[in-house]
């Protein structure tokens, strides 16, 4: 088991041909990823890496039965594949594209909300079940099957903190970017929830940032979990007002800096890690190993 | 990006929504002329993107006579940095009470909330008076009726219900169209069951949507606030934050450099700057992010080292060597580098870590296998303990 995908999860991927869509589903496939149809308007009878490709999404599912879409879309194009996606009756919308403007992903989230679905980003390097199913770019070599649930707003710290539990002999259940931009499909704290109810999730280590109430609402399911929790909260180092790369990680109020976060997750129960390389040592100590 | 008042009333006024008669101008003859037309007593309001100016003394109440004097002075002036370059002349309002109405984003609900307040002015600016806030559907969007059942909510009643609904309505609408995160007015003026008057307009505007609004894109760049290399960054499509500390920092995605940064302020050193690729690090983009750190060296005396940390997964570990080379080459550092550079399996196919690391090495790159220890290096060197 894992949270969102597993072995049988077969995937869309929305602009395959695009030349950074199909790098990706080369290693999704060489992974062992399911994927099964790729959506490009105009380039429908196509295949790349030999998956079919079609003008739209609901050709697409005629042929094939698909639980979960990649989207590999720009920007401007972001908020109608979402909503191609969702319309379709795809229940998982894993959404990679950076920059895509805020009001399309708050529009995106309302329609999954109203049609019970679940939206990855945007904004996000997908995720992984080591072993199962790689949906998106997180690298594989740095993951292997384990225990540990880990989920980040950012893409790259992801990368860095599965290595470093690899590195320490710490799997994971599944890795997943939630997504850096200040509105997101899903919060930490559904995440969270679903690691919770996973069976082979043991720990969970939620990489946080400064900006925004989202460490806020996580704390309050922390604090419900039977299963510990390890923290860090990166942007310490960020001047209040500044972005810095995340739009999420814009600080407005005090309340929404790094020491604020780290308080009330402390008090809900998590272990707070000062650096990234403290993870993998508070991981095993939870864990009791 | 934060507009300025005269630029988010021109919005305003787009949408339907009243704002005093007034004139932007630039220089104190401007100013008095500006004050002539309208009647002779106007207000003078210099046009900074930061809040409170009203408290800096930034705000004032002027007749023709002084005009030009009060005029040259706010124009001398600067508000947190900001030098002040423009104001905004206008007629004062007669109102019967000064509200407060917003539409911002909503990070946890990932909605936008429209907030009223019935005590505006200074009563919201110190939290003393908390608005009452709605979440509004995006699918939906926001109706008068439900905007007169918000303010209804905050105490308003009778015929004064129109006007601020219909206001409120404007706001919802400046907000979608303009792709902002916030629209804010305070004090938004009542003046019975006439068209409220906006006094103010705080807007900002979702850097993500620029493409869909160009006529902003050139007013970012053109920011007084963006120091030269946060500027050139920004034509790169890069990232580039200027910190006042000794350490550069080489790093892409925004979650692993910020961790970076924080790891440097926790062992005692001090970060130079920020640096994200944004949208994708091809190898053009990581190209320019080595050319602007190393520009940054080479014109802050100030920094004593460089902390490199690479971690390449989509993009091929060839092309960021070959570009870092190439810019190295072009402009060496006057300090040392210490690095931690790695790889997933997709990134090495056409070159290895070692011959990557071993080419980095031959441009002076002190590489570590871990990144904990290049930041140890990089804080020693800084304090001169190496």
């Amino acid at each position: 088991m894992a949270i969102l995908v597993s072995r049988d999860t077969r995937l869309l991927v929305m602009g395959i041909s695009g030349r950074y869509a199909r790098n990706q589903v080369r290693e999704m496939v060489a992974y062992g990823s399911r994927v099964v149809a790729g959506v490009t308007l105009g380039r429908g009878g196509e295949t790349v890496d030999e998956v079919p490709v079609y003008d739209t999404v609901r050709e697409a599912l005629q042929e094939h039965a698909v639980e979960g879409a990649l989207l590999y879309v720009p920007a401007p194009a972001a908020r109608e594949a979402a909503l191609e996606v969702l319309e379709a009756g795809i229940r998982l919308a894993v959404i990679v594209t950076e920059g895509m403007p805020v009001q399309d992903a708050a529009y995106v989230r309302a329609f999954a909300e109203e049609c019970g679905a679940w939206v990855v980003g945007p904004n996000t390097a997908g995720l992984i079940a080591p072993g199962q199913c790689l949906a998106g770019s997180i690298a594989p070599s740095y993951t292997m099957p384990g225990p540990v649930g880990l989920l980040s707003r950012s893409g790259t710290l992801s990368f860095e903190v599965a290595r470093s539990l690899t590195e320490a002999g710490l799997g994971q259940s599944t890795v997943v970017a939630i997504g850096g931009d200040a509105v997101i499909g899903k919060n930490p704290a559904a995440y969270l929830k679903a690691f919770e109810e996973d069976p082979d999730t043991e720990a969970v280590v939620l990489l946080g940032e400064v900006g925004g109430q989202k460490e806020h609402e996580a704390a309050a399911t922390i604090a419900r979990m039977t299963k510990p929790v390890v923290a860090l909260i990166v942007g310490r180092s960020v001047p209040p007002g500044k972005t810095m790369g995340h739009a999420g990680a814009l600080i407005a109020r005090e309340d929404q800096g790094a020491e604020a976060k780290e308080r009330v997750l402390r008090d809900a129960g998590c272990l707070i890690a000062d650096t990234l390389w403290e993870i993998p040592h508070l991981v095993s100590q939870v864990l009791g190993r | 990006m934060h507009l300025y008042e005269w630029a988010g009333k021109d919005l305003l006024r787009g949408a339907g929504i009243a704002v005093p008669r007034g004139r932007l101008v630039h220089s104190p003859e401007q100013a008095a002329a500006a004050c002539g037309e309208l009647g002779g007593t106007a207000i003078l309001k210099a046009q900074v993107r930061q809040g409170r100016r009203g408290k800096a003394g930034l705000i004032r109440k002027v007749e023709s006579g002084e005009a030009a004097a009060v005029a040259a002075d706010l124009l001398a002036s600067s508000l947190e940095g900001e030098p002040v370059q423009a104001l905004l002349v206008e007629e004062p309002v007669a109102a019967s009470g000064e509200w407060y109405a917003a539409i911002t984003m909503d990070d946890l609900s990932g909605r936008p909330v429209a907030l009223v307040s019935l005590k505006g002015g200074t009563e919201v600016e110190a939290e003393a008076e908390l608005p009452i806030r709605m979440e509004i559907n995006p699918l939906r969007g926001l109706s008068r009726h439900d905007a007169a059942t918000l303010w209804r909510t905050a105490g308003l009643r009778g015929m004064l219900l129109r006007p601020a609904a219909d206001a409120l309505v404007g706001l919802y609408k400046v907000f979608v169209e303009s792709d902002a995160v916030l629209v804010e007015v305070n004090p938004l003026f009542s003046r019975g069951d006439e068209p409220s008057i906006a006094g103010d307009a705080k807007v900002v505007i979702d850097e993500s949507s620029l493409f869909r609004h160009p006529q902003w894109r050139d007013e970012r760049l053109a920011d007084p606030m963006l120091h030269p290399l946060e500027r050139k960054a920004a034509s790169l499509g890069v990232v580039y934050i200027e910190l006042d500390g000794d350490i550069a920092v080489l790093s892409g995605g925004a979650g692993a450099t910020m961790a970076l940064l924080d790891a440097i302020q926790h062992h005692g050193g001090r970060p130079a700057n920020f640096l994200d690729a944004a949208g994708g690090s091809g190898p053009e983009t990581l190209r320019h992010m080595v050319d602007l750190v190393l520009e940054k060296v080479a014109t802050d005396e100030r920094v004593k080292a460089v902390v490199l940390n690479v971690t390449v997964a989509g993009t091929p570990l060839e092309s960021f060597v070959k570009g870092a080379t190439v810019a190295l080459s072009q402009r060496p550092s006057r300090v040392p580098i210490f690095g931690c550079v790695r790889a997933a399996a997709a990134a090495v196919r056409t070159m290895s870590l070692a011959e990557g690391a071993a080419i980095l090495s031959d441009h002076g790159v002190r590489l570590f296998p871990d990144l904990r220890q290049a930041v140890l290096a990089a804080v020693a060197c800084s304090r001169g303990d190496q």
